[in-house]
């Protein structure tokens, strides 16, 4: 009996599936802004007031540290900005999420919210500011008011897209009330929420920090205009480069995020 | 009618009319604490006034003048450094993250900066900015330059053309559509710094009216001022929207034309 050879198919190539972190671009880009620091470094003058060197800022973030004035900036920056964004994200998904679930209601509220959002916030943060007045619940409100429309607009677009077959589903399924919210809505939105928070961080930093210049509270912001009051332009630009990395790793986390989450439908 | 109808947003009509109307009665009627919130007819009069005196359009005209002369810069700007990081594999690896920690950095952080290196001068309101207006042409650009066809530098090898032929004939047409929505944000994003530094440091133009009127405790001024400048910024966005569409390849129809 002759052996037959079977010759097995060659199993298909599992194609790697690209890894989160290729969302950020490589960290070996940072070498451009180092060469930049490195070269003022080089190049600046200790007693320059407008340029003061990097080594000088590190000294100066430090006295601000020793003083106390640096770590209670650091507590009512991240107090405001992270309460308000997450009241930023609970209310404008609920809202994104009401307004794209009524072709009526998203047509009645359209003018008005196209309205609002073209309406920059840094114009919105003196309007508030003077009817709310000046405490920590102040600025927390002014940036719910002001982050929250990305959300709202990106939340009721990722609504409006749900295919009307998995709302039949779930009704035929008996799937109702919170349940329907967590297990088929929230899911199906999750792109459109993640990018709506991508937007909203942007915004919330701003925002933040510009109503503690206006003085409505004594975080990051308000450190920044004092040391520039009193030309310490060693604490400003210390300060800077702080604010700078902070926003960036903050940038990362969300990039990082809409990358698990699209990755994650992307498979489903 | 029935079209006519359909097309005219009435359910928005009637929002807009209720919410007017409600402003109206709760303010005239005083339900509830509104002693910074002035009567619409108080900030119809206020904006009227503004008008009639020169001073709305004196500040929209320097407001308007900063926002084109920094749009202008950020757009060639952002165009120039966007095709170096795109154009090159090397150069984005070692760029890249750069730019995205320079962007990271907000620009009411660097308002004090500005303050002390060029003091409360438009020369700050341009050098902001066009700085901050940049970024999004930069990334557009870069981004579609990275993802662009090898094929059309075949093209470009098989009429032997020069490497400024090839970037200037090649590749600036192929990311239109990117450049086109880039240059769309970098006009919003000029108009925003733009305000904000008058806001914080130049006393010019319309942020500047906002924010005198906010400190002189003048509610029905800052109103005004707030809702003009809504109107001017909804009415650029409309007119860069349809530019947009205009100027793009294929017209409003190009698949290219993501967030315009």
């Amino acid at each position: 009996m002759t052996a037959i050879s079977v010759d097995r198919p060659a199993r298909p190539r599992q194609r790697s599936k690209p890894r989160i972190t290729s969302a950020i671009p490589p960290v070996r880009g940072l070498l451009a802004v180092a060469a930049l620091l490195l070269i003022w470094e080089y190049l600046g003058d200790p007693s320059s007031v407008s340029f003061p060197p990097p080594s000088t800022w590190i000294e100066a973030l430090g006295e601000r540290w020793a003083a106390g004035e640096l770590p209670a900036a650091l507590q009512i920056t991240g107090r405001a900005f992270f309460i308000g964004l997450l009241l930023v994200a609970a209310f404008g998904i609920s809202l994104g999420v009401g307004v794209g679930s009524s072709k009526l209601l998203d047509r009645a509220l359209s003018p008005v919210m196209d309205f609002v959002r073209s309406l920059p916030a840094p114009v919105m943060v003196p309007l508030i500011a003077l009817i709310v007045g000046p405490s920590l619940r102040s600025v927390i409100a002014i940036v719910v008011l002001t982050s929250i429309w990305p959300m709202i607009l990106n939340a009721s677009a990722a609504r409006r897209a749900i295919p009307s077959v998995r709302l039949d589903m779930a009704r035929s399924m008996g799937i109702d009330g919170p349940q329907r919210f967590f297990k088929i809505v929230l899911p199906s939105i999750a792109d459109g929420v993640v990018i709506g928070l991508r937007q909203a961080v942007v915004v919330a930093m701003i925002v933040t920090l510009f109503t503690e210049y206006l003085g409505l509270t004594r975080g990051l912001g308000y450190l920044l205009l004092l040391r520039q009051q009193r030309l310490d332009s060693e604490s400003v630009w210390g300060l800077i480069l702080l604010v700078g990395l902070l926003g960036y790793f903050l940038n990362i986390g969300v990039a990082l995020l809409e990358a698990r989450v699209m990755r994650s439908r992307s498979n489903s | 009618m029935g079209r006519l109808a359909t097309r005219l947003n009435w359910p928005g009509g009637i929002v807009i009319l209720w919410l007017v109307l409600a402003w109206y009665g709760l303010v005239t009627l005083d339900i509830g604490a509104f002693e910074f919130v002035p009567s619409p007819t108080d900030v119809a009069a206020m904006a009227w006034e503004l008008t009639m005196s020169g001073e709305l359009l004196r500040r929209t005209v320097h407001t308007t003048t900063i926002v084109l002369i920094t749009s202008f810069i950020a757009i060639v700007a952002g165009t120039i450094v966007g095709s170096i990081v795109g154009l090159n594999k090397k150069t984005f690896r070692y760029s890249m993250a750069s730019v995205d920690f320079l962007r990271s950095v907000p620009t009411i952080a660097l308002v004090p900066a500005a303050l002390i290196v060029w003091g409360p001068t438009t020369e700050s309101e341009v050098i902001l900015a066009s700085y901050a207006a940049s970024f999004p042409m930069m990334v557009n650009i870069s981004s579609a330059l990275r993802q662009r066809d090898s094929r059309l530098g075949d093209i470009a090898r098989t009429f032997r053309l020069s490497r400024q032929e090839t970037f200037v004939k090649i590749w600036l047409p192929s990311v239109m559509p990117a450049a086109l929505v880039g240059a769309r944000l970098s006009v919003i994003h000029a108009m925003i710094i733009t305000l904000l530094v008058e806001i914080t440091i130049n006393p010019e133009g319309l942020g500047w009216g906002l924010i005198r009127a906010q400190q002189a405790l003048r509610p029905d001024a800052l109103w005004a001022y707030a809702l003009l400048i809504g109107v001017f910024g909804y009415l650029l966005n409309v007119l860069l929207i349809v530019g947009v569409r205009a100027l793009s390849p294929g017209g409003k129809d190009n698949p290219g034309l993501i967030g315009a």
